[in-house]
């Protein structure tokens, strides 16, 4: 009950705060008379945002599918090569030294090349999102799987479990809270994917529509398309932590507790 | 929950046994030609200073780390595995986060495939013997150390083991707690009767519960002297004021000061 009310004591607090930024943006703009296509006053934005609804909401539907399936490709590869690599010295030795190679190349680097290989469209965009957010979940996935403590081994050892017991008995759940970390990160870094490969080359989604809008004047519309995808992304990521809460229940943990963003600072690079 | 008194415990026996582990910096002897018969049933404490080795002889008995010399068998036959009927207890309780006390308790049968409609009652039972009755449905995270370690006592027990395993099991709790643990375990073992090896760094704890206590020296561990408790078999926390128990405690204590005071020879055992 006493968490109940501080959470919504909390809501409320980020609430007003919202609100008063967002009036004192109001507030100033208009007082010091800065012209719309530099910044436009939240009410433009939100005006531009009911005009053009239907073709926003087109937009959004096309990154937001975009930003889901590279996610989600990069989970269904990403947590098994984790759990590969820690069962395999092999496997370790040879893919971790590969992965972070990988990671030292920018890959929105690449974006012009998976262009030119991929071709226009859909593909070239879910590829880049993929190689974004795939790198955090193997590593928290390794971290994770690695976090087991020995005697527990021993232990599963003594009650002589085998070796798929051992793993889904002990090890899995272990790893669990680690995964998600991975998987909160890879998230936020799966928007910033979808929206770099849009810039780079596409004709749909919220990151076309920012360039086009900017290289229009049409800054409300930017502006409105930037408000939209922050709010897809903070959806994105609170559904993770929804889940996360279900799962790993045992370790409640708040979506923004300061470890959090350690890790996301972990995983961000471009 | 009555037994017949005969006992059910594993007879082990150690003969010469020795350990020796091979690493990038160069080979450590752990355990050196150390001879010991447990009889099935007695409750025997392995007593030495911290990292002496006296984890790594119970990790042999319990066949979780291979023998490098002499020979080590329970009820006759060579140790290569863990026993089926073994329980083991170690100084973290391990409880898994995520399972309730009952399911915790009931892993190692459910690890076997070896739950039983009976099983359940079982698990009950022992958590009114060590008096958590009211907890079986909680999770580890609502229970304090103490409560933690008791439910890891009956995950070790639930398989009605012959040999019973404790690693340091009372050393990451409170003075008191301990006391407490220690009289419980007294009493588990009355109702069990499980052979008991009981690896510890406490003169107290090892006199007050052990048929016979082993000082071992630090590495390599060796058997520095035996003794024979007599304190007869039905003990709790008055025991500690007997006299018989502060002149065993004195006698101990003065092996493991003796050994303290004559000249370090660690770097024998440590050859490159």
């Amino acid at each position: 009950m006493k968490q109940l009310v501080r959470r919504l004591s909390t809501t409320l607090l980020v609430t007003i705060t919202i609100i008063a930024v967002l009036v004192l943006w109001e507030v100033l703009v208009r007082l010091l008379d800065i012209p719309m296509y530099l910044v436009p006053p939240p009410s433009a934005v939100f005006k531009e945002t009911l005009r053009l609804g239907p073709e926003l909401l087109r937009h959004t539907w096309v990154t937001f599918y975009e930003i889901v399936i590279g996610f989600l490709i990069s989970v269904v590869l990403g947590v098994p090569i984790g759990i590969l690599i820690v069962y395999s010295p092999w496997l370790e030795q040879v893919s971790y030294v590969l992965l972070v190679i990988s990671q030292a190349v920018p890959k929105v680097a690449l974006a012009p090349l998976f262009l030119v290989w991929l071709g226009f469209g859909m593909q070239t965009i879910v590829l880049l999102t993929f190689l974004i957010s795939f790198f955090p979940i193997v590593v928290n996935t390794v971290v994770g799987m690695r976090s087991i403590a020995p005697e527990m081994l021993l232990l599963a050892k003594a009650m002589k479990a085998t070796q798929l017991q051992t793993f889904a008995i002990f090890r899995l759940p272990v790893a669990l809270p680690s995964i998600f970390g991975g998987l909160k990160v890879a998230s936020t870094l799966a928007v910033v994917g979808a929206i770099v490969a849009e810039f780079v080359g596409s004709q749909e989604g919220l990151g076309y529509l920012i360039l086009s809008a900017n290289a229009n004047f049409q800054t409300p519309l930017a502006f409105a398309a930037i408000a939209i995808l922050s709010l897809m992304g903070l959806a994105i990521f609170y559904f993770i932590a929804f889940l996360e809460n279900r799962v790993v229940f045992w370790q409640r943990s708040n979506e923004l507790e300061p470890e959090a963003w350690q890790r996301a600072s972990v995983g961000v690079d471009l | 929950m009555s037994r017949s008194n005969s006992s059910l415990g594993a007879a082990v026996r150690m003969t010469n046994l020795e350990k020796t582990f091979y690493s990038r910096t160069g080979t450590v002897k752990a355990v050196e030609d150390v001879s010991l018969n447990v009889a099935a049933g007695q409750f025997v404490s392995l007593l030495g200073p911290s990292g002496c080795g006296k984890s790594t002889i119970l990790n042999m008995v319990a066949g979780l780390t291979p023998v490098s010399g002499g020979t080590l068998t329970i009820d006759d036959h060579a140790v290569t595995e863990p026993l089926d009927e073994m329980g083991i207890v170690f100084q973290r309780d391990l409880l898994l986060e995520w399972r309730t006390v009952l399911d915790n308790i009931l892993l190692p049968l459910q690890i076997k495939r070896a739950q039983t409609p009976e099983s359940l009652k079982q698990a009950l039972e022992l958590l009114e013997l060590v008096n958590l009755a009211d907890f079986a449905h909680c999770y580890p995270r609502e229970l304090s150390g103490g409560m933690r370690q008791r439910v890891a006592i009956c995950r070790a027990l639930i398989t009605t083991p012959r040999l019973l395993l404790m690693d340091e099991p009372f050393a990451a709790l409170d003075a008191l707690t301990r006391e407490q643990l220690g009289v419980d375990l007294l009493r588990i073992q009355t109702h069990y009767h499980p052979t008991v090896l009981f690896v510890t760094h406490s003169i107290d704890e090892a006199v007050l519960l052990s048929d016979t206590v082993v000082v071992l020296s630090a590495r390599p561990a060796r058997i520095l002297a035996t003794f024979d408790i007599p304190l007869g078999k039905r003990r709790d926390g008055l025991t500690r004021r007997t006299q018989e128990y502060l002149n065993v405690v004195s006698q101990v204590r003065a092996v493991l000061e003796e050994y303290a005071q004559t000249p370090c020879l660690v770097s024998s055992s440590v050859s490159e």
